[in-house]
């Protein structure tokens, strides 16, 4: 089950009022390191910084209120990072905006680049099945949960997602 | 974060461990700035995402009733006499109306054929739904109380389209929703039942940042608002086609001389999969905007039709009967009895998800409730719970299967029984309806249940259950045999002639969603409790058989009795204890968190508790929406 990142939020009328840092208090730590392990994910699924610095800004601000529900809210937060990035995806598809910024070329040796882009091009939920699992190793019952989907259907998108990148690990 | 090492897919070619690997590389270069509560802009905050779920739950057969007594109203009145010189002020008056709550004022800004196909199917939801308890009686549609809308600084922008069709865009200001509930006219037994979970809840659309469009259509020099053209328009952005409408339907619709031949016509063109000869069974007028934008789609419809037939997908139907209900120039037509037969594609039964099958002839490794590991031998049998079982350390030096255990100890068994070969030639199958109930017999039945296909009695039938849109499913074969009861079809007359109401048929389908249950109430046997309770009869039962005997909790004792060893609920029991048993199977978070899904085959019932997550396969229920990120509004997205 997932690795308990213990947030301590406090004051039971936080549930439903805006997060604030007395709510956070004690718990920086925690907080930052859940914040930049977002980062990474939301990174992994959209290619760019730029983008998922805002998925992840935007989960944490909605999330604020939420944390006092929720004994373990890494389960929640990999949900919505995900859902934030489908959004985005959503958005961008249909207005058809210019494709997310990526970084610099330079920054990102040859191999790197081309996993990036092979990424990209897996359908969303295949894509973030495979981050969930081989980034933040998460399990097959965790993944059903971030995806909101059978158990059966993370194998399928797990499996399929190697055989279309498996070409590039290589 | 830590490895959970259940159900994993085995290394295989050592592909695995390279690309979690180059993962961590890629992920290296991930920004690392944190932004802490104190440096957010409290401003653009989003309202609490919990009190909003209830409020989805809800919302779609409110707009609907809403819609409903409008409509109904209007009715009564006469003939709709609105519309607009220009798309935009077409689109200005439904704001006003919409800002006064005025659902008789929004509805003179819509497209007269519209109103009048809602008209016919309407009156049956609002009665219902007042009937069940789920509105009040006092509920007025000329100045909904408990509903204040706001529009501030609103600037739309006109785009022609084409002859006679305009959109109309919203590209700056905020649209302010609230909702109290304590002033809103909803019945007494759904805030009996939901009422403690409903708080006022204000949202805000920023157009700025979400710009949303109406599609307007001009009818004898006035604009009018049309919901079916912006829905079509949305499917095409969407779809990013090119806007390649034509300016009237290309095929003339095809009327029938009784209600019964419309929807025989219906029944056969969706068997065989005709999408090109369905549209043009579909009324002129309210189906317009169906028939004109469906040709969009129907080339790559099509392709993936004839893909599965080359893979040996074939469908035919006979025996069909039909009956028609209803009077004046619309009819309610069901099928009664019909059979169905088939071969589906062996494509369909692939199930290389690369994990390995439960081999009884390994070891079990069981993970328990608190993280501790048993290990079961290959000659013992494996317990129904961890009790009395000694926790030992695995060294990883020998393949075993694993299992995990619920928090109460209950071990689990796989749920995904792997077959042991998957099919080569087209399997076949039949459905037969009779008597309000559908059976599906045949090799491929038998081959869905053998991989997992939830099923409570070993075979693949139900009685009158199908799914709201089930037919939509069935069209584009996501809901393979999953779908297998036809749904009544609306038909309406136009000129003498009887044509199909897609209006009407969406419509019929959420009457069917706000029917009540067999008791004649909003209880857990009705289609709407999946919303209400966040469970269903199926789901329940599947979280009670998982207790143990005499580890019932006390909160369901009342609900719930004891047959044969295992627990199960009541036939009839009052649903307001429903939400304390709930919680005390789920834990203190259980009721907040029970969530549903559905993917190509049934629907899934997430149960999070304290300490894990477990999962329930309910069959023949509709899942609420997924949640989704995107603020609400009541515009189309553009």
């Amino acid at each position: 089950m997932y690795e308990s990142v213990d947030i301590a939020m406090t004051g039971a009328d936080s549930a439903h009022s805006q997060p604030d840092a007395v709510a956070w208090a004690g718990s920086e730590v925690a907080y930052a390191t859940a914040y930049r392990s977002m980062l990474r994910v939301a990174y992994a699924l959209t290619g760019s910084s730029a983008a998922a610095e805002d998925v992840v800004h935007d989960v944490f601000l909605a999330a604020g209120p939420r944390f006092a529900e929720l004994r373990d809210p890494v389960p929640y937060l990999h949900r919505s990072v995900v859902n934030r990035c489908r959004s985005l995806h959503r958005q961008t598809e249909r207005r058809r905006l210019k494709p997310l910024d990526r970084p610099a070329d330079s920054y990102l040796d040859p191999g790197m680049i081309e996993l990036r882009e092979a990424l990209l091009t897996l359908p969303l939920r295949r894509r973030s099945a495979i981050v969930l699992r081989y980034l933040c190793d998460l399990s097959d019952d965790e993944i059903a949960t971030a995806l909101n989907c059978r158990r059966a259907t993370v194998r399928t998108l797990v499996h399929r997602g190697l055989a279309e990148l498996r070409e590039v690990i290589k | 974060m830590s490895a959970a090492n259940t159900d994993r897919t085995p290394d295989g070619d050592g592909v695995e461990p390279l690309l979690r690997q180059r993962l961590q590389q890629l992920a290296e270069y991930a920004p690392s700035t944190v932004v802490y509560p104190g440096e957010v802009r409290l401003a653009s905050i989003a309202p609490p995402r919990a009190k909003r779920r209830a409020w989805f739950r809800i919302g779609v057969p409110l707009v609907g009733l809403l819609a409903a007594g409008g409509v109904t109203a209007i009715a009564a009145t006469g003939e709709n006499t609105g519309g607009a010189v220009t798309p935009q002020e077409a689109v200005e008056h439904l704001m006003a109306s919409v800002e006064a709550e005025d659902v008789l004022g929004a509805l003179d800004t819509m497209l007269p054929e519209e109103i009048a196909a809602f008209r016919h199917s309407l009156d049956d939801v609002k009665s219902e739904a007042t009937r069940v308890g789920l509105l009040d009686e006092k509920l007025s549609f000329s100045g909904v109380a408990g509903l204040d809308i706001k529009a501030e600084g609103l600037q739309l922008v006109t785009e022609e389209l084409g002859d006679k069709l305009a959109i109309v865009r919203a590209t700056g200001g905020t649209m302010t929703t609230s909702i109290d509930p304590a002033t809103f006219a909803f019945g007494r037994p759904l805030m009996d039942i939901v009422g403690d979970q409903l708080k006022p809840t204000t949202a805000v659309t920023d157009f700025a940042r979400d710009s949303v469009f109406l599609a307007t259509v001009e009818r004898d020099g006035r604009w009018y608002v049309s919901l079916t053209y912006s829905a079509a328009e949305a499917l095409r952005r969407q779809s990013s086609e090119p806007l390649n409408v034509p300016p009237s339907r290309t095929d003339p619709a095809e009327g029938f001389e009784t209600p019964e031949a419309a929807a025989d016509a219906f029944y056969q063109r969706l068997i065989n999969l005709d999408l090109t000869g369905m549209t043009r069974l579909v009324a002129p007028g309210e189906g317009d905007a169906f028939a004109r934008y469906a040709p969009l789609w129907i080339p790559d419809a099509d392709a993936a039709i004839d893909r599965a037939r080359a893979e040996g997908l074939t469908l035919s139907i006979a025996g069909l009967r039909t009956e028609a209900t209803g009077s004046g120039s619309s009819r309610r037509v069901d099928p009664v009895e019909y059979h169905i037969s088939g071969t589906t594609p062996p494509t369909w039964f692939n199930y290389d998800s690369g994990m390995p099958p439960f081999d009884p002839a390994l070891p079990t490794m069981v993970f328990g409730p608190n993280g501790e590991t048993f290990i079961i031998p290959v000659d013992v049998a494996i317990p129904e719970t961890t009790a009395g079982l000694t926790p030992e350390e695995f060294d990883g030096s020998y393949q075993v299967n694993y299992l995990s255990t619920a928090p109460n100890g209950v071990i689990e068994r796989p749920v995904l029984a792997e077959p042991a070969s998957e099919p080569t030639e087209p399997l076949s199958f039949a459905i037969d309806y009779t008597d309000g109930c559908s059976r599906s017999t045949g090799p491929a039945v038998d081959q869905l249940l053998e991989s997992g296909f939830p099923s409570t009695d070993g075979t693949l039938s139900s009685c009158d259950t199908a799914q709201p849109l089930g037919v939509f499913s069935l069209i584009f074969l996501t809901g393979g045999l999953a779908a297998i009861e036809l749904p009544p079809v609306e038909v309406v007359e136009s000129a003498g002639r009887w044509y199909v109401s897609p209006i009407g048929t969406l419509i019929g389908q959420v009457t069917r969603l706000i029917r009540p249950g067999a008791d004649g109430e909003i209880g857990i046997d009705s289609p709407l409790a999946i919303y209400l309770y966040q469970t269903t009869r199926q789901g329940m039962d599947a979280m009670l058989a998982a207790i143990p005997a005499d580890q019932l909790p006390s909160e369901c004792s009342a609900i719930v009795e004891s047959s044969s060893g295992s627990y199960q609920l009541l036939e009839k029991f009052d649903a307001k204890q429903l939400k304390p048993c709930t919680g005390a199977l789920g834990g203190d978070y259980a009721w907040a968190d029970v969530s549903a899904s559905s993917d190509e085959t049934a629907q899934t019932v997430f149960v999070t508790t304290d300490e894990s997550v477990s999962e329930v396969v309910a069959v023949e229920a509709t899942p609420p929406a997924a949640p989704t990120e995107e603020p609400a509004s009541t515009l189309v997205e553009g």
